[in-house]
């Protein structure tokens, strides 16, 4: 049964939002009643769609659509992904990687995939249902989030990174609206689509992939020997967009652009502090031209963070995004190194010795602050309707 | 041990005799090795290397017997499969972790052995590729050999075969390197695991280009030149080992059969393999047809590296000879080459 967190909580705040709407769908109290009104069935099986109620429809991709559900079986809130079968080319690849993958993944962090199901036409796959996801919250709490807070989100995405590098997975395809967020603020790494595990260096891998923003410099040179600093890279430009309120790199035209802008506040890389830069696929000599140069790389690079307004009064904020955001891949940190770098030091320490299945928040202390414009405004809150965009 | 010896495992399996109330009777069993391969739903095979793996039970395993093994091998006598594997000279969609990925579909899907058919093993190939593979295009090449000529009409009714294939093992189709490695390790001689991909084939590039659309090519062309590996793939992909052979007619004496008793099933969650080199290999004791649209040059490498030891056999080579396809003075040189490496063989 969920419980709920302190009543001055941001963004799910269920009490407004009661006031506000009366959506019966989108309402936990709502919910509440529905399930106690309903006998459920323990007898009825998984992997049927008969086990599930459908509500409303929470977002539609290409090649699926998410609807809010509700098990008979146990009364829990799902997320129900419907993947159409009608085209010719069978299940999707990202739909059999996605289940696949999740099927061996089993962390506090990691959206978990309850059950799979088929009808002559669709796919579905039953998720826990997530309240919101770290687009969406940011998009709530506009100028950055209460430090406390990120560093929260910041220790569970790397927790949760740290787990399936362990299994020699890298996700691919981090950003915020892929980190999904439980009304207590527990942060979940989903949409494991583009996720591979990367075992067998001869297999063929793609540099097409992560979204723009937050698809690191060597890949964006066309780099295809990558590993798991990929995603660090994502989770560093996450983390300052975080504590910023604004994404840190956000590139429109393509590539180029986009490297532009990672120069601009990095600095320009050179063969000496990026060996092997020159013999990377889509590198053009031509194409690495800043006024900037290269032997002015730490300062700039330390004037350009500090320039971040909030980064440089978090202790140990700047360094870590430093550590994170480096242009070499093999500089960069890793999440389980990150995990114990002195940022996190006011979490308690208790928090390294969790089994995976466990939350953070079943450490006692460890909850959420309210967010800045939470405590100005109260009562100017989100619309309810905001949450029933892309979230499960 | 000479078992040991025959089937290396890698350093972090516990190898197991079998335990003591059938030691009498050693034997008659063999070796029994108790592998953590296919905990899959619940652990890694990496997180379960400690102490007492054996006895404490953790998801759920797979029993690999002798004739499950043996009957992939069999796959591999196929003559398509054997030209299919040889187009694929650079080792794009069948290399030997692709391989292994599809043996373990097999297993895990619980195929009987008369499910052992070469369409089931082009549908688990192509599901491995899609998983594992990011080059998008290269598997469509497993269609014009899985098909024949009207695979545009029938590649829907294939990709359906997948799903169900997928759906079938629990979908899931993960396999660590790990897995992929311990059953190379059950029998690490046989060709199909020295089918080695090379490094430069990792990078997968999207072709834009409408022009070099690169479609399948199917059985009836000849691979195209790798610019990568250069004339050196070809033999790679081969693949003839000599050793296979070897290997397994030592291994096989000793070997006999052995099926788990209930008991050993309760007792040890985890994989059970019997050690079992294939029984029937690749080229031993048969001739293969050429395959005509090999090059002439290794045509002649694959029969001088042959080991003819039945008569028999002349049989196929008699078919071989008046293949069509096969004229003029290409003719006359196979031929002659034929005959007097034959006579050779035959003279011994």
């Amino acid at each position: 049964v969920t419980t709920f967190p302190s009543p001055w909580f941001h963004t799910l705040q269920v009490q407004k939002s009661r006031k506000k709407s009366r959506r019966s769908n989108s309402d936990p109290f709502q919910e509440r009643k529905f399930m106690k009104r309903h006998q459920w069935r323990r007898g009825l099986p998984f992997g049927t769609a008969t086990s599930y109620l459908h509500l409303e429809q929470l977002c539609n991709s290409s090649y699926s659509t998410v609807y809010k559900g509700i098990s008979r079986i146990n009364g829990q809130l799902v997320a129900l992904k419907v993947i159409s079968l009608e085209t010719e080319e069978g299940v999707p690849v990202t739909a059999i990687r996605e289940a696949s993958l999740l099927k061996h993944l089993k962390h506090a962090n990691i959206v978990v995939l309850h059950d799979i199901f088929q009808t002559t036409e669709t796919l579905t796959f039953v998720f826990e249902y997530m309240h919101t996801n770290l687009a969406q919250y940011m998009a709530q709490h506009p100028g950055g989030l209460h430090p406390h807070n990120v560093m929260i989100f910041m220790f569970q995405l790397l927790r949760g990174l740290a787990y399936i590098h362990n299994q020699l997975i890298l996700h691919r395809d981090l950003k915020p609206p892929n980190l999904l967020i439980s009304c207590l603020g527990e942060l979940k790494l989903a949409d494991f689509g583009l996720a591979r595990a990367k075992s067998i260096p001869s297999h063929t891998y793609s540099c097409e992939v992560v979204t723009l923003w937050y698809r690191p410099p060597d890949v964006l040179l066309g780099a295809t020997d990558y590993s798991s600093e990929l995603d660090i890279w994502s989770a560093g430009c996450i983390f300052v967009e975080m504590l910023q309120g604004q994404p840190l790199f956000p590139g429109v035209s393509g590539a180029l652009e986009q490297l532009q802008k990672i120069w601009t506040v990095l600095g320009v890389p050179s063969e000496g502090t990026w060996p092997g830069l020159s013999k990377l696929p889509n590198y053009k000599p031509g194409m690495i031209s800043l006024s900037v140069t290269p032997e002015s790389v730490p300062f700039w690079c330390y004037f350009v963070f500090s320039c971040f307004s909030r980064l440089d009064r978090v202790p140990g904020a700047e360094d870590l995004a430093s550590r994170m955001l480096k242009t070499f891949p093999r500089e960069r940190v890793s999440a389980q190194d990150a995990l114990v770098h002195n940022f996190f030091s006011p979490l308690p320490a208790q928090l390294h010795q969790l089994p995976d299945a466990q939350s953070l928040f079943t450490v006692p202390g460890v909850r959420l602050q309210p967010e800045i414009c939470d405590l100005f405004d109260p009562h100017q809150k989100h619309h309810p309707q905001a949450s029933s965009s892309k979230f499960w | 041990m000479r078992h040991n010896l025959i089937c290396q495992t890698p350093p972090t399996v516990t190898v197991y005799i079998k335990s003591s109330a059938s030691r009498s009777h050693q034997q008659k069993n063999p070796v029994c090795l108790k592998r953590p391969i296919f905990k899959d739903s619940q652990e890694s095979c990496e997180n379960n290397v400690h102490g007492n793996k054996c006895k404490r039970p953790k998801g759920p395993c797979l029993v690999i017997q002798r004739q499950e093994m043996t009957a992939f091998f069999k796959l591999f006598d196929d003559d398509l499969i054997q030209d299919f594997l040889w187009m694929d000279c650079c080792c794009k969609i069948a290399d030997k972790y692709l391989l292994a990925m599809t043996f373990v579909y097999f297993k895990r899907a619980n195929f009987s052995i008369n499910e052992h058919t070469r369409l089931n093993f082009f549908v688990a190939l192509y599901l491995a590729n899609t998983v594992e593979e990011d080059d998008e295009e290269s598997k469509y090449e497993i269609f014009p050999w899985a098909l024949g000529k009207s695979w545009r009409k029938l590649f829907p009714g294939f990709l359906k075969l997948r799903d169900q294939l997928w759906s079938r093992i629990d979908y899931r189709a993960i396999v660590s390197r790990r897995c992929c490695e311990e059953v190379m390790a059950i029998a690490p001689t046989h060709y199909i695991w020295q089918r080695e991909r090379s490094m430069h084939h990792s990078g997968a590039v999207r072709n834009y280009s409408r022009d070099e659309v690169q479609m399948p090519r199917g059985p009836s062309a000849t691979p195209i030149d790798c610019s990568l590996c250069g004339k050196k793939g070809r033999f790679v992909g081969l693949g003839l080992s000599s050793s296979s052979s070897s290997s397994s007619s030592t291994g096989t004496l000793e070997m006999m059969e052995q099926y788990p008793s209930q008991e050993l099933k309760d007792t040890f969650p985890v994989e059970k393999m019997l050690i079992d080199p294939p029984t029937s290999c690749y080229f031993q004791g048969r001739v293969q047809y050429c395959n005509f649209h090999f090059s002439c040059l290794t045509c002649m490498c694959y029969y001088s590296r042959l080991q003819v030891t039945c008569i028999a056999d002349l049989l196929h080579l008699s078919v071989f000879l008046k293949h069509p396809a096969l004229t003029g003075l290409k003719l006359s040189v196979y031929c002659w080459f034929l005959v007097t490496e034959l006579s050779s063989c035959v003279k011994r």
